[in-house]
C-alpha cells in the first residue's frame, strides 16, 4: 500500500470499532474519491468522507469527533477513548459479564447501573415465557388497513389483466374465466410509547421484554421511552436477543426513573414531523401512570395532536389493576374524552390480552368509565 | 487516432470538463442552483466516480431542485420515479400493455402474432434510463416513502444496472446512469442502500446564502427583502415547528410580502402573508406570540 494510503485506510477500523457500519467498498471509494479531489486541501477528505461513509444524521457529531481524532489527532477524544479502555479492563478483571462493560463503556455509570437494574430482576417472573408464547399469533391480529398494492382473487370488482392474459395465453386466446384483483391489506404500525419515570420503576423492567417481545412479532413497530427527555429505542429494543436488547436500550437511555415530564416528552414526539409520522394510521399505545407533574395543557395539547392521527389511541396505565381506580387527576380526566381505551396496564398478562384484541372494536374510554361511575 | 482515443477516454473518466467540486458549485450556479461546499463535493463524486447520489434532507430544502440543476448542466432529461408506499415493479421497471395485447390477440385471428413486441411495452422510469443512460438521469423521489421491498428491490438495480424482462432477455445500461435519490427521513432507509451510494445531508442553509437564493429565484425582489426574508425563517426554524418552512416557502413569502407592501409598512406585510409560510394552525398559534419580535429585528 502506498504511504499516503494509509491513514485512509485505517480510519475504517476505527469507525467500524465504533459501531458504524462500514463496507469495504465504502472504503475504495472512499480512496477512489480523495485521489480524485487530489490532496488539495484537508477539507476535501472531510467532504468526501461524509459523502462516502454516510454516517447516520444522529451520528454526526460522534463521526465529526472520530475523524478528528483519526486525521487531526485530536487529543480531547483520544484521551477519552483510552479513559473508555481502562474502564473496561477494569470492568473485565473483576468478573463483569461482556454486555455490562460494554455498556460501562459507552456512557457515563448511570446507564450501565440502569443496566444492572433491569438484569437484576430478569428471572423475576415466569410470566415472560408465558406472554411470548400468548403473542406469537399477534402477527395475523393486528388490525389491518388497505394497502396500495393489488393481489389476485377469484371474484371481484376489477379485472387482473397481467393474469387473465397469461391465462387466456395458455388457453390459446380462450378467457375461459377472468382472474379478478382487489387491494391487499397490511397491518398498522404500532407506536409504543413507554413511561420511564421513578413512579413506574415497577413496570420498566417489564413493559421493556414487551416491547422487545412486540418488536419480534410484528413488522411495523416503533418504540420510545419517556422519561425526563424522548428516547428512540425502536433499534435497540429489536435485536434478536433479549439480553442483548435490553443492554442496547440501557445505553441509549439516560434517564431512568427520574420525574415524569410526559407533557414535553410528548411534545417533542408531536414536535418532530418524522416522529409523528410514525404514529400516522397508527395503533398509539401508552404506557404510563399518567402522574403528570405540574401543568397538564402541554400534554392535552400533544395528545389531541397525537389524536388526529394516530387511528386508535390508548392508555395503559398500571394503576387501573385497582378496582377503587377512577381517572380523577387532572390530566387523565381531560384525557378521557380523547382516548380510544384507558385499561389495565399492570401486567405482561393484561397488556397482551389488550394488544391481542386491537382488531376489535371497543366501546371510547369515555363511555366506559363514565358506566363505570354509575355502577358505583 | 486521437478521435478514436477520445471516446475512450470518456468512457473511463466520465464528466472529466469538471476537474473539482468548485467546477461543480460553478456550473450550478449558471442555472441558479447554489451549491455549498459539502453538496457541491457529493455531486462531483458521484458523478466522476459513477455512484448514485443520495440526497437526504428536511422537506423543502432543495432535494429535488438539486436534481434537476444535476440533469441540466450534464445536459439530461431527467426522469423521475416517485415513491409511494406499495409501489411495485410493475410501476418502476416495466408492464405490458395488456390491454393492447387483448385487442392484438382479437384482431389477428389465427395469423401468428409476436404479443411481446416492443409497441406493447409500456417503459417505466428504470427501463427508459438503462436504455439511454447518456441521455436522462433518474431521479427516484422520496425513497423513504416506498416499503422495505422495494427497497430490497432497488438495491439489486443499483448494484448492477441490469433488469431481466422474461419475455425478451436482460436489458443492461451500456454506461452507468446517473442516479439521484432523495429522502425526506420519515423512515430510517436500510444500511444497504446507504452505503452503495455517495451521500449528503442537506441542511437548511444559513441566512446569507438563503438571502442569495431567493434573490435569484424570486424575480423582483429587492436584496433588503430577502435578506428579512432568510433571517426571519431562519428564527422561525429555530421555533421547534412541527412543519418548519422550506426555501420553496420562503421564497414566496418574500414574493407575497412584496405584493403586500404597497398597503402596508414591512413588518405588517411579512406578518399578513405568513400564511405563506406557516400552513399549521397550531404552528401559527405557537409562534404568534414571537412573531412581532421575529419580524421586527428581521427587517432592521
Amino acid at each position: 500500500m502506498p504511504q499516503p494510503a494509509v491513514p485512509l485506510v485505517g480510519f475504517t477500523p476505527v469507525l467500524r470499532a465504533h459501531k458504524f457500519a462500514v463496507s469495504n467498498e465504502q472504503t475504495v471509494t472512499f480512496l477512489a474519491a480523495v485521489e480524485l479531489l487530489g490532496p488539495v486541501c484537508f477539507e476535501a477528505i472531510h467532504l468526501a468522507a461524509y459523502a462516502c461513509f454516510a454516517p447516520p444524521y444522529d451520528r454526526r457529531e460522534e463521526f465529526e469527533a472520530l475523524f478528528c481524532a483519526h486525521f487531526l489527532g485530536d487529543p480531547l477524544v483520544i484521551s477519552e477513548q483510552e479513559a473508555g479502555k481502562e474502564r473496561g479492563l477494569r470492568e473485565t478483571s473483576s468478573g463483569r459479564d461482556l454486555a455490562t462493560a460494554e455498556t460501562r463503556q459507552g456512557d457515563s455509570g448511570r446507564a450501565a447501573d440502569a443496566a444492572e437494574l433491569l438484569f437484576a430482576r430478569r428471572f423475576a417472573t415466569g410470566a415472560n415465557r408465558e406472554t411470548r408464547r400468548r403473542l406469537r399469533s399477534l402477527a395475523c391480529r393486528m388490525p389491518q388497513r388497505l394497502s396500495s398494492r393489488m393481489k389476485p382473487v377469484r371474484r371481484g370488482r376489477s379485472i387482473h389483466l397481467s393474469r387473465s392474459m397469461a391465462r387466456m395465453l395458455r388457453n390459446d386466446g380462450d378467457v375461459p374465466k377472468p382472474v379478478f384483483r382487489e387491494r391487499r391489506t397490511r397491518a398498522r404500525n404500532i407506536l409504543l410509547l413507554i413511561d420511564i419515570s421513578g413512579s413506574m420503576k415497577d413496570q420498566t423492567r417489564e413493559y421493556l421484554s414487551l416491547a422487545h417481545i412486540l418488536s419480534r412479532e410484528v413488522d411495523h413497530i416503533e418504540v420510545f421511552t419517556i422519561g425526563t427527555r424522548l428516547t428512540r429505542i425502536t433499534q435497540a429494543v429489536g435485536r434478536s436477543n433479549e439480553f442483548a436488547a435490553l443492554a442496547a436500550v440501557a445505553q441509549r437511555v439516560s434517564d431512568w426513573d427520574g420525574g415524569t415530564r410526559l407533557g414535553p416528552g410528548l411534545s417533542a414526539l408531536t414536535g418532530n414531523s418524522r416522529y409523528l409520522n410514525y404514529a400516522r394510521g397508527a395503533v398509539v399505545l401508552i404506557l404510563s401512570d399518567g402522574l403528570e407533574r405540574g401543568d397538564s395543557a402541554p400534554l392535552l395539547h400533544a395528545m389531541q395532536r397525537l389524536r388526529r392521527v394516530a387511528w386508535r389511541l390508548s392508555w395503559l396505565s398500571p394503576l387501573i389493576a385497582d378496582p377503587q381506580f377512577r381517572p380523577q387527576t387532572d390530566a387523565l380526566r381531560q384525557l378521557l374524552p380523547i382516548l380510544d381505551d384507558l385499561v389495565d396496564g399492570s401486567s405482561m398478562h393484561a397488556i397482551a390480552n389488550f394488544v391481542l384484541h386491537l382488531a376489535i372494536p371497543a366501546p371510547r374510554a369515555s363511555a366506559v368509565w363514565s358506566h363505570r361511575k354509575k355502577s358505583r | 487516432m486521437k478521435d478514436a482515443a477520445a471516446p475512450l477516454a470518456a468512457a473511463i473518466a466520465p464528466f472529466a470538463d469538471l476537474a473539482q467540486p468548485a467546477d461543480v458549485v460553478q456550473r450550478l450556479l449558471e442555472r441558479d442552483y447554489l451549491a455549498d461546499a459539502g453538496l457541491a463535493t457529493a455531486i462531483f463524486l458521484a458523478l466522476r466516480l459513477g455512484k448514485p447520489l443520495l440526497l437526504e434532507g428536511p422537506p423543502g430544502v432543495g432535494k429535488t431542485e438539486a436534481a434537476a440543476a444535476i440533469a441540466a448542466i450534464t445536459n439530461r432529461s431527467v426522469v423521475r420515479l416517485q415513491c409511494y408506499e406499495g409501489i411495485d415493479a410493475s410501476q418502476a421497471l416495466y408492464e405490458w400493455n395488456y390491454a393492447r395485447q387483448l385487442l392484438a390477440l382479437r384482431q389477428a385471428g389465427d395469423k401468428s402474432i409476436d404479443l411481446y413486441g416492443a409497441e406493447f411495452l409500456i417503459e417505466r422510469p428504470l427501463l427508459k434510463v438503462l436504455r439511454a443512460p447518456d441521455d436522462r438521469l433518474l431521479l427516484i423521489d422520496e425513497v423513504d416513502r416506498s416499503d422495505h421491498e422495494f427497497e430490497a428491490f432497488l438495491l439489486e438495480f443499483l448494484s448492477d444496472f441490469q433488469i431481466s424482462i422474461p419475455e425478451i432477455g436482460t436489458q443492461r445500461a451500456t454506461s452507468t446512469p446517473i442516479v439521484i435519490m432523495t429522502s425526506n427521513r420519515t423512515r430510517e432507509l436500510h444500511e444497504a442502500l446507504r452505503r452503495r451510494c455517495i451521500y449528503h445531508w442537506i441542511a437548511y442553509p444559513d441566512a446569507e446564502r438563503e438571502a442569495e437564493i431567493i434573490l435569484r429565484r424570486a424575480g423582483d425582489i429587492v436584496r433588503s427583502t430577502a435578506e428579512a426574508t432568510a433571517r426571519a425563517v431562519r428564527q422561525l426554524r429555530s421555533q421547534s415547528l412541527s412543519k418548519p418552512p422550506g426555501i420553496v416557502e420562503a421564497i414566496e413569502w418574500a414574493q407575497a410580502a412584496t405584493l403586500l407592501r404597497s398597503h402596508s409598512g414591512w413588518p405588517e406585510a411579512f406578518r399578513r402573508a405568513i400564511g405563506v409560510v406557516i400552513k399549521d394552525e397550531e404552528d401559527l398559534e405557537a409562534i404568534q406570540p414571537h412573531l412581532e419580535t421575529i419580524l421586527r429585528d428581521a427587517c432592521q
